[in-house]
């Protein structure tokens, strides 16, 4: 199964979690994710996920002045924004033990 | 480190492809991307081109329906502008621009001719039908190939659709508008009513109308048959929006000419010849022959003896009055001076005299004014019946005035005694 479909569904679990401990820029997130090892992350659905997550109130965002070339626009997590984490880091949880016993089961 | 041109090519270009969204919110999403950009052209170094941006990220329009999809954006309106950015016209908004005018021009000819052939019941007015016809053919061709989208895009389209469509309205505002709306159905009914109609009345003066009158009918069903799709469909308006303006030019038009005739000729329907006017200037009925104004009479005796002072009445004891013109010495103009039955009136001659007396000469300056109480011209009436035998009255000019003339009634226009039926 490709990776890039189950992507879909957790990529805002995955930007909340990057986002979990320091706040970061778009290229900041997305370079986290690839170092977490989520390679085949899209860089623009990266950045469409970001500006979903912000419009629903899960993030806020600041602009940092930069020297050299634009300024930068980071985003943070909220209150409300660490709640949804949770919550959806236990769906997860859930969802994949069920699917590990699942598949432990057929194997 | 200015951007580089590359970066700001493409940008430009996912900009372009987000063009539907709120400014602001491409901003923002702009500002996520571009150091991401810039990181990849700085690691591309001097060779930093659109070509190679696009082989690492794929097409700026990818990029852009990328964001789209993740971010939850609407998609792009259905004909995407963008997707031929190189060989877009220089100016994109003249054909749709042409297409949108040229309907509202058209709809406005249209019904000035449905209401000249409303008025005038001349069929031959609707042949000018064909200059319109061929705008909005091609306007018609335009939007069905484009789209309505080219259309919508003009920022005057754009202006009004956002006035109607804005949210800030009274209730009552609100209320008016959609009984307006809840009246389009019925509307569609009065236009085929007010077509046929039309026709109708075409064919009353000239049976040849047959076919515009079912040409009319035709159209005026199709009308209603249409005003579903019209709903969903904006581009039926090029057949919609033309056959509503020539029924309401119609509607209008016929309503003119009854008011016309009602006033003119009472209860007793409408006259043929309403092209000539059945007033005086002053309002008051004129005297008419056929098609023409009758202005003076003149009458003379079986010798040819022209008469004077004589008082005209028609068949139910009216009196034929006229407005009576005088010469104006002081301005050597003329003014009305009453209005009476007494025939002939005198001529008034106007012109212009120099200062010898001469009239109408080149030198002319002032202006003069004479009455001329002359008759122009004397009647050749044929010798045949002698006053002994009065023959059937054949044509006005040889009868004998007949005896019962009514008492001379002093000069302006007290009621006259009517003579006896």
């Amino acid at each position: 199964m490709e990776i890039s479909q189950l992507l879909k569904g957790v990529l805002d679990l995955a930007v909340l979690a990057v986002l979990r401990e320091d706040d970061g820029y778009g290229y900041d997130v997305l370079r986290r994710l690839r170092q977490a090892g989520l390679d085949e992350v899209g860089d623009a659905s990266v950045y469409g996920t970001l500006r979903r997550l912000y419009k629903g109130g899960l993030l806020t965002s600041y602009v940092v002045p930069s020297e050299e070339g634009p300024h930068r626009k980071y985003y943070s997590m909220n209150e409300l924004g660490r709640r949804r984490l949770a919550e959806s880091g236990n769906t997860w949880r859930t969802f994949a033990k069920t699917m590990d016993n699942l598949l432990g089961e057929a194997s | 480190m200015t951007t580089p041109t590359a970066v700001r090519d493409y940008l430009a270009r996912v900009r372009t492809a987000l063009a539907d969204l709120p400014d602001a919110e491409i901003e923002e999403i702009l500002e996520d991307v571009r150091p991401h950009l810039q990181e990849i052209a700085g690691e591309l170094g001097e060779d930093a081109r659109v070509d190679s941006m696009i082989e690492r990220l794929g097409s700026p329009e990818s990029y852009a329906a990328e964001i789209r999809a993740a971010g939850d954006y609407p998609a792009p309106p259905a004909s995407p502008p963008p997707a031929e950015a190189k060989n877009r016209p220089r100016h994109p908004n003249l054909v749709p621009r042409i297409a949108l005018w040229s309907l509202v021009g058209s709809a406005l000819f249209i019904a000035a001719l449905g209401f000249g052939a409303g008025m005038s019941r001349r069929s031959g007015l609707l042949g000018f039908l064909v200059v319109p016809a061929v705008f909005l053919v091609f306007g018609a061709v335009h939007v069905v190939k484009h789209g309505l989208g080219p259309v919508k895009a003009l920022p005057e389209v754009r202006a009004v659709l956002g006035y109607l469509r804005s949210e800030d309205r009274t209730d009552s505002q609100r209320r008016a508008m959609a009984y307006l709306r809840s009246l389009q159905p019925a509307w569609w009914l009065v236009c085929t009513a007010a077509l046929a109609l039309l026709g109708v009345l075409l064919v009353r003066r000239s049976s040849f109308a047959v076919l515009v009158l079912v040409a009319l009918v035709v159209v005026g069903v199709v009308a209603i048959v249409v005003a579903p799709m019209l709903a969903k469909d904006r581009r039926w308006l090029w057949y919609s929006l033309p056959v509503s303006a020539l029924a309401a030019g119609a509607l209008l038009g016929g309503g003119a000419h009854l008011l016309d005739s009602q006033s003119l000729n009472g209860p007793y329907g409408y006259s043929s010849t309403s092209y000539t006017s059945n007033q005086t200037a002053d309002g008051r009925p004129a005297l008419s022959y056929g098609a023409d104004n009758v202005e003076n009479i003149y009458a003379f005796d079986a010798q040819g003896k022209p008469l004077h002072d004589i008082y005209l009445f028609d068949e139910n004891g009216r009196p034929l009055s006229l407005p009576r013109y005088a010469c104006e010495p002081a301005s050597g103009g003329k003014a009305a001076r009453g209005n009476d039955n007494v025939y002939p009136r005198p001529r008034i001659d106007q012109g212009t005299l120099d200062d010898h007396g001469n009239r109408n000469g080149y030198y002319g300056y002032r202006a003069y004014c004479q009455e001329n109480t002359e008759t122009p011209f004397a009647a050749a009436l044929p010798k045949v019946p002698t006053s002994k035998a009065p023959a059937p009255p054949s044509t006005v000019s040889s009868t004998p005035a007949p005896p019962p003339a009514p008492p001379a009634s002093p000069e302006p226009p007290k009621p006259s005694p009517a003579p006896t039926r």
